[in-house]
């Protein structure tokens, strides 16, 4: 028996006669994956929630307060899903972390378990095993219509005191029965807290056994009214039929994946131009204020460029995540995860990377942060190394330029056709990476997939709304200091120590950058690029699209025009000679160029959010080292066959 | 008739049996029984996905995805009448 039903002078008491709970208390959410856990603490914390790092680990929880109308708060932590109190993966670790020693929290007063009625015996296991940890249990159980619409009726009294535990039916959708949940929460947040111990792992047998228990207390405390099927069911296997077929899964999957990631670039687009040209024309408007001064010079050129080069992105990864949300909530990710299972897991990887790879097309921050539901600590540290191959569309500005130069005045399709080019190669230059370095760095412990295939549901707007912000202001709040500080950096260097030039060229021609510049020719003489080339390479450290302007100034382009600026900045790259005589852009060297792009890791805001995935300097350094010596390598072989081949 | 001990790995699209029992690798024996696939458990190969994996299986009103070294786990009888009950 539990403690929660003993003291009954508690559960008599009125809600005015009860004693504040003290603040440190706090209240643990448990339960499966798709129990219906995040819309029930949704439902206790309305918005006042944050999403907070558990120390020292990387994975994040949710941390809140219950809403205010219903009477006295307390605090509610929402935990990674979890099948058992014996964990298999990093998130389940976390959650029983939570439970017993958060490092400032402590244990948890009192759990809140969710389970799903129509998993009842499968789920009860859980709250088993929370009950015999010793925990004050009270069971929230969701998805009470469901049953009831399958012909079903649960003895709801007669669990309760099997279990010795209140239970309390609530409804996901409207929230419904929460406010009882929440009475019930806080008396037990009155009583003492329990003394809860670790179980120690249970043998097969002894899961076996609770299981059995729990299939027979189904048995007899579920009462079927009628023969039949819930609904959900056999409309999930109906729509499976078609989404898992065999033959067309696969092509509706890739339809699918195809309209998400077009969709990061065309319904993004108009809005990225719109902050683009919002920050430039705030950061002209101040350079105009007082031209010449080096205080207005940082603030519009080294601020809100800067500011403006972090916001650029959110639209991407606002949508990204809203597209990855709704496929989510439907059911459908889980199943895109088995569809891709098999290819991912040729190359050492699990089909829970397949999300994080694909975010790596908008941004490797995001990426990275989703990285986190990889359950096998060796796939996760693939996934994340791999990461930053992917075509993230801070490197779109300057394939886009340096394809126009190549295909200069040719047909439109043909640099399309190269764009689409170039993408196939980095997904075969990761795939081909991922696959070596799982054969060097194994990890010991067994990989395993098995993996719940939720009922199809209709996605919720403001949920998908709410997670797509939650991602995206993740993304400003992790990245946005990083690039930041690297774009304030890079803004001295072009702008020191001649900051006070006539013109951007002499600036920017005898700036620290363009020193370094000079220092690193030799390295660039080779790959078919000067000093002027090495400076753009030095200021794309800031972000990657700043290639495009540095190159422009160092070129000396004097077209203020945005139409026109293009057009000259190509021509200024068709005439440009090195101090030989030869052209400084060519066939050979604009390839090496791309391919620079396309594996150097560039991003010091991705090498901050790797260290803290990672948990470690070591690996985001030799990922950074090795990366960026491996594009200039691989451009100077490109560079060196292409002109032994007679190409420019 | 089925030979005895073959597992579920090696079963077609379409088999519904029971689980008779659960072995091999720990973390999968353990997770395999943790999400209900325990001896007596009926259960249906509903397909097994494009490229032969995963396979999905549908048991007490879900399904789930498994990899075919985690099906290998599990062995299974054929129900060829309804004999028995779990």
């Amino acid at each position: 028996m539990s403690a929660a039903l003993k003291d009954e002078r508690i559960f008599e008491a009125k809600e005015e006669e009860l004693p504040s709970p003290s603040s440190t208390k706090f209240v643990a959410l448990i339960g499966s994956p798709n129990a219906g856990k995040t819309s029930v603490f949704n439902h206790l914390t309305g918005s006042k929630f944050r999403t907070v790092n558990y120390p020292g680990a990387t994975v994040d929880y949710s941390y809140g307060q219950t809403r205010t109308e219903w009477g006295e708060t307390f605090s509610v932590v929402d935990t990674p899903g979890t099948y058992s109190l014996f964990p298999k993966s990093f998130e389940e670790e976390i959650t029983l972390k939570v439970l017993y020693e958060h490092p400032k929290l402590g244990s948890a007063h009192a759990v809140i378990a969710v389970i799903d009625v129509t998993q009842l015996s499968r789920h009860l296991v859980l709250v088993k095993q929370l009950i015999e940890s010793g925990f004050r249990v009270v069971v929230a159980l969701s998805m009470m219509d469901l049953l009831k619409n399958a012909g079903k009726e649960l003895c709801l009294k007669d669990l309760e005191s099997n279990l010795g535990c209140p239970i309390v039916p609530i409804n996901g959708l409207n929230g419904s029965g929460v406010q009882d949940l929440v009475k019930l929460t806080r008396k037990l947040l009155l009583l003492e807290k329990a003394e809860s111990k670790k179980l120690t792992e249970w043998k097969p047998s002894e899961i076996e056994m609770a299981a059995r228990d729990c299939l027979d207390l189904e048995g007899r405390y579920v009462k079927k009214l009628r023969e039949s099927e819930l609904d959900s069911l056999l409309i999930t296997r109906g729509i499976d039929k078609f989404l898992l077929h065999p033959f067309f899964g696969l092509f509706i999957f890739m339809a699918i994946m195809m309209g998400l990631f077009s969709s990061i670039f065309w319904a993004a687009a108009p809005f990225m131009d719109w902050i683009d040209s919002g920050f430039s024309s705030m950061a002209e408007q101040i350079l105009n204020l007082n031209a010449g001064n080096l205080f207005f010079d940082f603030l519009g050129n080294g601020i809100v460029a800067s500011m403006g080069a972090v916001l650029v992105f959110v639209p991407q990864i606002f949508i990204l995540f809203a597209g990855i949300s709704i496929l989510e909530d439907s059911g459908y990710l889980a199943r895109a995860a088995a569809l891709v299972d098999k290819p991912l897991s040729l190359i050492g990887l699990n089909g829970r990377a397949f999300v994080p790879l694909l975010s790596g097309y908008a941004c490797a921050i995001p990426a990275m942060l989703a990285a986190r539901t990889i359950p096998s600590r060796q796939e996760r540290w693939l996934t994340l190394f791999i990461i930053p191959l992917m075509s993230c569309s801070a490197r779109i500005p300057v394939y886009g330029l340096l394809l126009s130069f190549l295909f200069w005045s040719e047909a439109a399709w043909k640099p399309g056709l190269a764009m689409a080019g170039i993408y196939l190669c980095s997904l075969f230059v990761g795939a081909a990476a991922c696959a070596m370095l799982a054969k060097v760095r194994k990890f010991d412990e067994k990989s395993f997939f098995i993996l719940e295939l939720p009922y199809y549901r209709r996605p919720q707007i403001l949920k998908t709304i709410k997670t797509a912000w939650a991602r995206t202001s993740a993304y400003l709040r992790k990245a946005g200091p990083a690039i930041f500080v690297f774009a304030v950096i890079i803004w001295a260097g072009t702008t020191f120590p001649n900051y006070q030039a006539q013109s951007d060229f002499e600036k920017l021609e005898t700036s620290y950058a363009a020193r370094t510049g000079r220092l690193i020719e030799p390295a660039m003489t080779p790959i078919g690029g000067d000093w002027r080339t090495g400076v753009s390479l030095i200021a794309a450290f800031a972000a990657r699209e700043v290639f495009v302007p540095s190159l422009a100034v160092i070129l000396n382009v004097t077209d203020d025009n945005e139409e026109t600026a293009q057009q000259s900045l190509l021509e200024k790259m068709q005439s440009a000679k090195r101090a030989d005589g030869s052209a400084l852009f060519t066939f050979s060297s604009t390839i090496g160029l791309i391919i620079i792009f396309m594996i150097a890791l560039q991003c010091m805001a991705t090498v901050g959010v790797a260290r803290k995935e990672f948990g470690d300097w070591k690996t985001p350094l030799i990922q950074l080292v090795s990366f960026n010596i491996i594009a200039y390598f691989l451009a100077l072989a490109v560079v060196w066959t292409l002109r032994s081949i007679g190409f420019s | 008739m089925m030979p005895m001990g073959s597992t579920l790995a090696d079963q077609k699209s379409g088999f519904r049996g029971q689980v008779t029992k659960v072995s091999g690798e720990s973390v999968w024996v353990n997770r395999l029984e943790e999400i209900g696939l325990i001896p007596g458990q009926r259960i249906v190969l509903l397909s097994k996905l494009s490229l032969g994996e995963p396979y999905i299986v549908e048991y007490r009103n879900i399904s789930v995805a498994l990899r075919r070294e985690e099906a290998a786990c599990l062995t299974v009888q054929e129900q060829i009448v309804e004999k028995e009950k779990n």
